[in-house]
């Protein structure tokens, strides 16, 4: 359309008035674009009309104003979409707090689990220990026993010379398999600062074979020496002698 | 002017309460006496102003001031709204029983605004002719199409158009001329 066409279609003065329809519009704009003296056309109707209603201007009542007024603070404070928002933040925070509580307690539930964990590995490996103690005991136990049963081996009792009722101890000789084990008896604990040390008498000369401790239970082992005649026990200094202490015989007794 | 235009823009699209305030207190006049030539009735003027001003107020932020002056983007949606509630089954129902006759309608529509009768009003209302001024006054305040008033009022579509805008135009050189003693009048007084 030129300019002239445009101007016949009327849409121009339609368009300043605010009348026509989107399309409208646009056809409107293109030619607007196109003839750029037509936009001062267009200004001019719409100030003639602002001009012709500012001058025709009747105050409202002021009732008007306040309803105006309290009807925008309501949209604005409470619409619909300030309620959806509230709920969703109400259900977020809802779920939230549920799964940090949920986080929690499974973080707790699994720490103390894993503590419960920590607790029985160890009863157990002090079990597995104390077992294998008392299995390797009744094994010595059960090696002890056979010794002892043995037809080779020998009980030897060792007595006192002065009063043989009150102290006896045993030991218990194999030359098979060339061993030996002393129990202490019902002897008395040495003083303090000395200790029990056993000797062999090998053609008269007195040979150490071992130093005793106290532990009156347990069979102790001592050096075996096959041409001994006799087993005799001293008391001497902590640490033993190189030479028996012969005042201080406590027991003998005869191979 | 054009300072305090972008001040009132800037605050309709920030929806600021206060700025949206000083909007209604200048142009709720203006707009409230075209609602009233449109509707003819205080109470459902009121209605309407009421409707048009939360509707402003709720598509401020969405005004595109490049399309066209502030006042003239509110006119439209009052007069719009004011058209639409002429339309209304409601309005029809008030209005039966007082049917008038284009001739005295136009009259009224012209001569309204009783006790605020402005001396320039007048003028141009004298200075108009009323085959201008009843083309103007059916399509603008009355919603008309061009194509409803050549059907109602009996003359060929062209000449419509050519009345609407040669009504424009004397509305346009009304003003022009009027707004020169104005500001001479305004620099007396200074």
């Amino acid at each position: 359309m030129n300019k002239d066409q445009f101007l016949n279609t009327g849409l121009l003065e339609q368009y300043a008035l605010g009348l026509t329809s989107e399309e409208e519009n646009q056809l409107v704009e293109q030619h607007l674009q196109a003839y750029p003296e037509l936009q001062k056309e267009v200004d001019e109707i719409r100030q003639a009309i602002e001009q012709y209603a500012l001058q025709n201007a009747i105050p409202p009542h002021p009732r008007v104003k306040s309803q105006v007024m309290s009807d925008i603070d309501a949209s604005s404070s409470s619409g619909p979409v300030n309620k959806k928002t509230g709920g969703i933040n109400f259900w977020l925070t809802f779920t939230t707090l549920l799964s940090i509580g949920a986080l929690i307690t499974l973080m707790f539930l699994f720490s103390k689990k894993q503590t419960q964990h920590q607790q029985l590995k160890r009863e157990f490996a002090e079990l597995q220990m104390a077992c294998n103690d008392k299995n390797s005991k009744a094994v010595a136990d059960q090696e002890m026993l056979f010794f002892i049963k043995d037809r080779n081996t020998q009980k030897i009792s060792l007595a006192a010379i002065s009063d043989a009722a009150i102290s006896e101890a045993i030991a218990f000789w194999n030359p098979e398999v060339k061993k030996a084990f002393i129990n202490l008896g019902n002897l008395p604990d040495p003083p303090s600062g000395k200790q029990y040390q056993i000797w062999a008498d090998v053609d008269h000369v007195m040979i150490s074979v071992g130093l005793l401790n106290n532990n009156h239970a347990a069979m102790q082992e001592i050096d075996f020496l096959a041409d001994a005649e006799s087993l005799n026990i001293t008391i001497e200094p902590k640490g033993g002698s190189l030479e028996p202490s012969v005042e201080q015989l406590i027991v003998s007794g005869k191979i | 002017m054009e300072i305090q235009q972008a001040v009132l823009v800037e605050g309709l699209k920030n929806r600021d309460r206060h700025v949206f305030s000083s909007i209604y207190d200048q142009y709720s006049p203006a707009l409230y006496g075209i609602i009233l030539k449109i509707v003819k009735r205080e109470d459902i003027a009121e209605d309407v102003l009421q409707e048009s001003f939360v509707k402003i107020w709720k598509n401020g932020p969405v005004y595109e001031p490049e399309k066209g002056t502030l006042f003239t983007w509110m006119l439209n949606i009052c007069r719009n709204a004011a058209i639409d509630k002429t339309r209304s089954a409601h309005f029809r129902r008030l209005e039966r029983g007082q049917m008038i006759s284009p001739e005295i309608s136009n009259h009224i529509n012209w001569s309204h605004s009783p006790k605020t009768e402005h001396i320039g009003l007048k003028t141009v209302i004298n200075e108009l002719d009323d085959k201008y001024r009843q083309v103007i006054d059916l399509i603008y305040f009355q919603g008309f199409t061009q194509q409803e008033v050549h059907e109602y009022l009996g003359i060929p579509l062209g000449t419509v158009k050519s009345r609407l805008r040669i009504g424009l135009r004397e509305l346009r050189t009304f003003f022009h001329v009027h707004r020169v003693p104005i500001i001479i009048l305004m620099i007396t007084i200074l």
